[in-house]
């Protein structure tokens, strides 16, 4: 007779694995650690796109500035403001950029009796900004797209297939803006053009002028001369 | 009772590692992972040092770039005109001024006159006031066309003052007003760029007075400039005659010191030098942040005011401040030197003094 096998002791049969009660504690405290990274990890990753936001704007700003020098040319560079297409009712906000050149048509009299007119050139494609990334439209934030004294007017947008307002300056062949010289700007401070970038969400849910996380960019109406300004 | 066969040479394997198989690929684990770590690391660094070398020193080249292009287009639009034997100007008919006659004198010979100005100085000599600057300053005419009024955009040939030199302040003014408060005045050595409009070029407005139109007092100077490059810590201008390797081609201005209104030098009078060397040093930003540049700084204490005086140690006082740099300071400063030797366009030297030469009315 074979002695009784010790099976259904307390303890159970030493099989590999895990038991279900371990599982769930493990993924409970995984998910814990999960919950108090996350609001770290959108911060950080928020940040990020506002910086490369910012300098996807300062790159084009320059590549604005050096298009006007090596071609000789003005270059008139527009920020387009109209609502997000992607949620309808919403305000309009500064999104896109885009340089703009004008280019002689030396045609035969068209049909208003003009000869040789000048027509509107696009020189590059629609660049949209980011997501919830906007030009701020605070006086205070941002003069480069609020104050009097830019070009201005409204248009399709064709590539984004909407209607916006612009606003606009110039760069000359020689590197200078059209931006007049202020002799005092709305902050007191003369001579100061500059835009900044904040994200839409959070710059609404600020009680702060700026926000905590912007991207100001300066630019000097004279030399044509940009600054970047990242807390 | 039958006993089973034990089968041969067959040890019991339980299922497992040994002890001596899991030290042994800890060890190689960890090696191989030192090494991607490593890796990693000095990929990063790569990227990081890529990164700021190709922008470190942008605004820097750019502002050289436009320096020595605006340079190359100074003009004297230089012409010839009667003296008389004390060598003073003849006053003409249609009365200009620079004479001390009114009546015509007998005219003695031909010699080069200019209403232009080109003048390479040291800057803290050419500025009066308390001014917190070095190395030396520029000043010239040229027909860059760089206007204020949109009508007169199309003349591309309007005449335009210039001028360069460096200027030690802090940029809180030119912030924007709501950083005010986040951002700190920052300190820094910066190059200017002298540019009024052509509309308020006062070079014609006092022909007898050559120190006055680009403002002598350094505060008049800098409300007409606007800053082109942050951390240039020197500007140095050595006029040349010919060719560098020609020892004595900075004969013209042994002390840097070039002035085509200055009627007691006759080799320069009125005339443009055929070459300018221009060579500019830049820190970077890092440096200049840990340098911990503050208003009780000056730019002296960047670059030995004794350097650059004498033309012909400029390799010498060039090496000496390369050598402070990394030296010196208290921290190790990342520089860059930028240099090239600008041809002047509108200059058409001559050594020929036609005073001397028996060419003129009375030969």
């Amino acid at each position: 007779m074979k002695p009784a096998h010790p099976s259904s002791c307390i303890a159970p049969a030493a099989r590999r694995g895990f038991t279900l009660l371990e599982l769930l504690i493990v993924l409970a405290v995984i998910a814990i650690f999960f919950a108090m990274a996350a609001p770290q990890i959108t911060g950080v990753l928020g940040s990020n796109r506002i910086t490369s936001s910012g300098e996807f704007v300062f790159n084009k700003l320059t590549q604005a500035q050096h298009m006007a020098i090596t071609e000789h040319r003005d270059v008139e560079v527009r920020f387009y403001e109209f609502a997000d297409p992607k949620s309808p009712g919403s305000e309009p906000e500064f999104r896109a950029i885009q340089f703009v050149g004008w280019k002689l048509d030396e045609a035969d009299e068209n049909e208003n009796g003009n000869t040789d007119e000048l027509l509107e050139q696009e020189l590059t494609d629609v660049f949209s900004l980011d997501g919830n990334i906007i030009i701020s439209k605070d006086q205070s934030l941002s003069t480069l797209v609020t104050d009097s004294g830019l070009g201005s007017g409204s248009g399709p947008v064709p590539k984004l297939d909407v209607n916006a307002q612009f606003v606009s300056f110039t760069f000359h062949p020689d590197g200078s803006t059209t931006l007049p010289i202020k002799s005092t700007g709305s902050d007191g401070v003369p001579d100061s053009w500059f835009l900044t970038l904040v994200n839409e969400v959070q710059a609404a849910a600020s009680d702060t002028i700026p926000p905590d996380n912007f991207y100001t960019i300066q630019i000097d109406p004279i030399s044509g001369r940009l600054t970047a300004y990242r807390p | 009772m039958p006993m089973l066969p034990k089968s041969p040479a067959r040890r019991p394997r339980r299922r497992g590692f040994s002890l001596v198989e899991l030290l042994i690929s800890i060890s190689v684990l960890s090696v191989l992972l030192l090494m991607i770590v490593s890796l990693l690391d000095k990929t990063q660094e790569t990227w990081g040092a890529a990164k700021t070398r190709v922008s470190q020193f942008r605004d820097a080249r750019i502002a050289f770039e436009s320096l020595t292009r605006n340079l190359s287009r100074a003009t004297l639009n230089t012409y010839y005109e009667y003296y008389d034997d004390a060598g003073d100007r003849m006053v003409v008919a249609y009365g200009r001024q620079g004479g001390t006659s009114e009546v015509p004198l007998q005219p003695s010979y031909y010699d080069r006159f200019s209403e232009l100005h080109f003048l390479v100085d040291d800057a803290a000599r050419l500025f009066s006031g308390d001014v917190e600057t070095n190395t030396h300053a520029i000043f010239f005419q040229a027909p860059l066309g760089d206007v204020e009024t949109a009508q007169y955009r199309n003349l591309g040939n309007l005449l335009n003052g210039r001028g360069y030199f460096i200027h030690y302040s802090d940029d809180s003014a030119q912030m924007p007003g709501f950083l005010a408060s986040t951002y700190p005045p920052k300190f820094r050595s910066r190059l200017m760029e002298y540019r009024p409009p052509s509309e308020r070029n006062r070079i014609y407005d006092t022909p007898d007075d050559y120190t006055d139109w680009y403002g002598q007092d350094f505060g008049e100077v800098t409300a007409n400039s606007r800053v082109i490059a942050d951390n240039i810590i020197a500007l140095v201008i050595s006029p040349l005659l010919s060719q560098e390797d020609n020892p004595v081609s900075y004969s013209i201005a042994p002390n840097y010191f070039y002035d085509t209104q200055n009627e007691n030098n006759p080799r320069t009078k009125h005339q443009l030098p055929p070459l300018v060397r221009v060579t500019m040093v830049a820190i970077d930003e890092e440096s200049a942040l840990r340098l911990g540049l503050d208003a009780s700084d000056s730019p002296d204490d960047l670059v030995n005011p004794d350097y650059f005086r004498l033309a012909g140690r400029f390799q010498d006082d060039l090496a000496d401040l390369e050598r402070d740099l990394v030296e010196d300071l208290p921290i190790k400063v990342n520089y860059r030197v930028f240099s090239a030797t600008v041809g002047i366009r509108g200059s058409k030297w001559s050594d020929e003094s036609l005073r001397d030469s028996g060419l003129g009315p009375g030969a």
